[in-house]
């Protein structure tokens, strides 16, 4: 289809144009933070470093230079892939970002994947069961989207590890170590997914198309999975987009109180450093996944939705 | 199941014996009998909330949640229906009987090909394979009439035109050929000619020797086809008979209202509710009229510029107005150097299918709408094109009703504000006389002034019109564009806002635009009129005469249409 690569270069040329702003963005926001970077290079204002190092440092990393010119040469040296050393981990940060990123975005997925079955089961069930379930699964929904992950986190590991001693408290390697991180993650946003897939669910139960389908002969668990789901899942598909940026930053709490490697400890730990250039790295790349899973959900609606390619047409 | 199949052959299809459904304690089918017979259509007609989809839907145990359904027989096919469990009950729903809802762009699934959900009956009933399917699903949609039937069957119901789809939703009811086939508004929102194309199809199948339930609140759409009718209200079957027995000599009051109410037929000015020939019109109204069919019959020049030769009584004319769309590259022409007059007192109908620039031409004569060529005139000075500030001073001088009342009102508002504010215009005028205005303008309408009070949301579907009647008439307009302005409402609120609309006209010497895809409409509330196609108009006369003489082949499919 013609309109389909018009569209994809198109949504190409709106990510790159993210990223530049997200780049921008960072380099001067960064700028304001109060404090010198030479010196935070040299191991922060405590580490009385004397002002030929600092000299030698702002030299090295063109401190030195006008503000425009270190912005040109740090967008040049982005579009060629370099995005610098970091101070705090004597590394190139793509390589300190290539090491974390992976267990991040595992998190991310399964969490995301997590959120859309409890979203569903929860959703399927209250919608057919009446009004008390209709009661008791907004009640949950609006509970789990409620409640912060520290919070949650805190309680799975009261409840899962130390009374029913199921599952470990820390992040350890393998599949079961995945598990507290990602639910965690994953009940706020089965809450808001949920919330908007009832709503969704229960219109297109409603809809005269369901009538025709039961007319035909369908049973009901057909006419869900062939009919209803896909209605109820437009809206919460291009909620995913989103609730995949909000994992993210989810990511920097989980992966502390679970003590998991992951882009949001670095990112933290960056931070507290002033590790400028490792920041600026770790935000481009979340902005950049961000991006593309934006892209992603937009083309999972043009399968689900064929209508909204015909308008794009 | 062959056993049970053969004995019912000899018995109705469809045997409803004292159907009592009711929701809630409140019953809305109160003791229906029914017996459709194989190669027989019976018709059930009714307005909203008589009972009849209810009905029909209980028939396939689909009367809605929360629904008792009781009667002393419901048989299909020899079948109990209220006895069956869920999967005999599908297995009867679709394979034994089929459902054919109205509209079926919401009725078939939006985001899947329409080729799919008849292939999806198949599934359900039949034994073929994949393969078979499909070559099944396309034979069924050619049998249904529609052409390309191999490229229909992979798109969606968005992309097929209203008849289309409609046919394809038909394709879907009878793929597993089911003995009974219940066809709910089948052609509801469909232009005419696209309605007796449908309607020819489902009298095809019934002579065919498929039983057909047809569920309708069209009079004229049930005559053509349907064997014996049946006439609903409030949950009950007043009348039963043959169409000529029920239309030509009712005997029901209700009966008699609905076949008054209908406006294909009857003579300009004739009054369409209320008593109908208990209330004879005054002699004055009979002389007005006499003179106005004279003045119609005048000019023998079809294509009617100019007519009568005199200037006397122009509000508007339009002049060679054209309007094209640019839409992702392509051009759609949507009026092609359109012209007509519009005269006090009279109206001119505009007819015409769904797309052909009706609305289009309406937008053009309000100045909501730039014309590319050509100019309409208001009372001999310019009115489009005109900056929009010299056009504001005689706004008011045009005045519309739109389709959906409801929709052209802010639901935050009361009727006396939405009066209110059509009669400031924006300026500030002493509480005092507005109020008095406001009650002058329902009565107007003949409706209670304490209506004013109430919110749009709160009035039946007659009532929102009378009130855009009135928003309307606030402004003290000279010309009114009426855009479908009852193609929603029920047959006999119908007919009760028609004969509001004539009564108006009369008295106040207003020149209409009626904008309508019902012909009937438009033949009885029109003194000339229009036929639209593809942006042109391709005909234009006298409504007396226009289709007698109609040469252009979309007036002449028009003229059949109504006929049948």
């Amino acid at each position: 289809m013609p309109g389909n690569r018009h569209w994809l270069l198109l949504r190409a040329g709106g990510v790159l144009f993210v990223l530049w702003a997200a780049a921008t963005i960072t380099f001067f926001a960064l700028r304001l933070v109060p404090g010198d970077p030479a010196e935070a290079i040299l191991g922060g204002p405590g580490s009385q470093a004397g002002p030929e190092a600092l000299a030698q440092v702002r030299r090295e990393y063109g401190l030195d230079q006008p503000l425009a010119v270190q912005y040109l040469t740090y967008l040049g040296r982005l579009v060629t892939g370099d995005l610098g050393q970091s101070y705090s981990l004597h590394k190139p940060v793509l390589t300190a970002i290539g090491e974390q990123f992976g267990a991040t975005l595992t998190l991310a997925l399964v969490s995301l994947a997590l959120a859309w079955a409890l979203a569903c089961g929860l959703a399927a069930w209250s919608v057919r069961g009446g009004r008390i379930a209709w009661a008791i699964g907004s009640g949950l929904e609006l509970v789990a989207a409620a409640v912060p992950h520290f919070w949650l986190a805190t309680v799975l590991i009261l409840f899962f590890s130390l009374t029913l001693g199921i599952l470990p408290p820390v992040s350890v390697p393998g599949p079961l170590g995945i598990v507290l991180p990602a639910l965690t993650l994953a009940i706020p946003l089965a809450g808001f997914l949920g919330q908007v897939m009832r709503e969704s669910l229960l219109t297109a139960m409603e809809s005269p198309f369901v009538t025709t389908a039961r007319a035909r002969g369908e049973s009901e668990v057909r006419i869900f999975w062939r009919h209803t789901l896909r209605h109820a899942a437009i809206p919460a598909v291009g909620l995913s987009g989103w609730a995949f940026g909000s994992l993210i930053s989810g990511a920097v709490v989980v992966e502390s109180v679970f003590a998991r490697q992951g882009l949001g400890r670095s990112l933290l730990s960056a931070v507290q450093l002033r590790d400028v250039t490792l920041v600026t790295g770790i935000v481009l790349v979340v902005a950049l996944a961000y991006a593309v899973m934006t892209l992603v959900t937009d083309l999972a609606d043009r399968v689900i939705d064929p209508r909204t390619r015909a308008v794009a047409e | 199941m062959s056993g049970v199949t053969r004995e019912a052959s000899e018995g109705p299809v469809l045997d409803v014996r004292d159907l009592v459904v009711s929701f809630g304690g409140r019953r809305v089918v109160d003791g229906v009998s029914l017996r459709v017979a194989a190669g027989e259509c019976v018709a059930i007609v009714g307005e909203s909330g008589s009972g009849k989809s209810v009905t029909a839907r209980s028939v396939v145990g689909l009367a809605g949640e929360g629904a008792r359904v009781s009667a002393s027989t419901l048989r299909v096919a020899g079948q109990d229906v209220l006895s069956l469990s869920g999967r005999r009950l599908r297995r009867l729903r679709g394979g034994v009987v089929g459902l054919i809802a109205q509209d079926a762009l919401v009725s078939l699934d939006p985001l899947r090909p329409v080729g799919r959900e008849i292939g999806d009956t198949l599934a359900l009933h039949t034994d073929l394979d994949a393969a078979a399917r499909r070559a099944r699903t396309v034979a069924l949609l050619e049998r249904v009439g529609l052409p390309d039937a191999e490229l229909r069957a992979g798109q969606r119901p968005g992309q097929l035109s209203g008849g289309q789809r409609q046919r394809a939703l038909i394709a879907s009811g009878i793929a597993a050929d089911p003995r009974l086939v219940i066809a709910d508004e089948p052609t509801t929102a469909l232009d005419q000619p696209v309605q007796a194309g449908v309607l020819r199809l489902l009298g095809q199948l019934r002579d065919e020797g498929t039983a057909v339930l047809l569920i309708s609140h069209d009079l004229s759409v049930v005559t053509g086809i349907a064997d014996r009718v049946l006439v609903m209200t409030d949950g009950v079957v007043v009348e039963e008979g043959t169409p000529t027995e029920v239309f030509e000599r009712p005997r029901h009051p209700y009966t008699r209202k609905l076949v008054d109410a209908v406006p294909a037929g009857r003579a300009r000015g004739a009054l369409l509710s209320g008593g109908g020939a208990a209330a004879p019109p005054s002699a004055a109204d009979v002389e007005r009229r006499d003179d106005r069919s004279l003045s119609a019959d005048e000019p023998s020049n079809p294509t009617f510029d100019g007519a009568g030769g005199s200037d006397e009584g122009v509000l508007v004319e339009a002049r060679g107005v054209s309007r094209v769309f640019h839409v992702g590259g392509r051009e759609i022409v949507a009026a092609d150097d359109v012209s007509f007059t519009l005269r006090a007192g009279r109206t001119l109908g505009l007819v015409g299918e769904s797309g052909s620039g009706k609305s289009t031409t309406a937008r053009l004569l309000l100045g909501l709408e730039h014309p590319d060529a050509g100019e309409v005139t208001l009372l001999g000075e310019p009115w489009n094109p005109l900056q929009e500030a010299r056009r504001r001073p005689r706004r008011h001088l045009i005045g519309a009703v739109f389709q959906d009342a409801l929709s052209s009102f802010d639901p935050r508002w009361t009727v006396g504000a939405v009066l209110a504010d059509a009669i400031t215009r924006g300026r500030s005028l002493r509480p005092g006389p507005v109020r008095t205005q406001i009650a002058d303008l329902l009565d107007t309408v003949g409706l209670d002034p304490a209506l004013a009070a109430r919110r749009p949301l709160h009035l039946s579907g007659g009532q929102r019109q009378r009130v855009s009647v009135a928003r309307a008439l606030a402004a003290e307009p000279r010309v009114l564009v009426l855009d479908e302005p009852v193609s929603a409402l029920d047959v006999s609120v119908q007919a009760q806002v028609l004969d509001l609309l004539d009564r108006l006209q009369r008295e106040r010497d207003l020149a209409y635009l009626l904008i309508t895809h019902d012909l009937g409409v438009a033949l009885h509330m029109s003194d000339d009129l229009a036929v639209m196609q593809e942006g042109r108009i391709v005909e234009q006369g006298p409504a007396s005469t226009l289709f007698e003489d109609a040469e252009h082949p979309y007036a002449r499919q028009l003229r059949d249409a109504v006929r049948l």
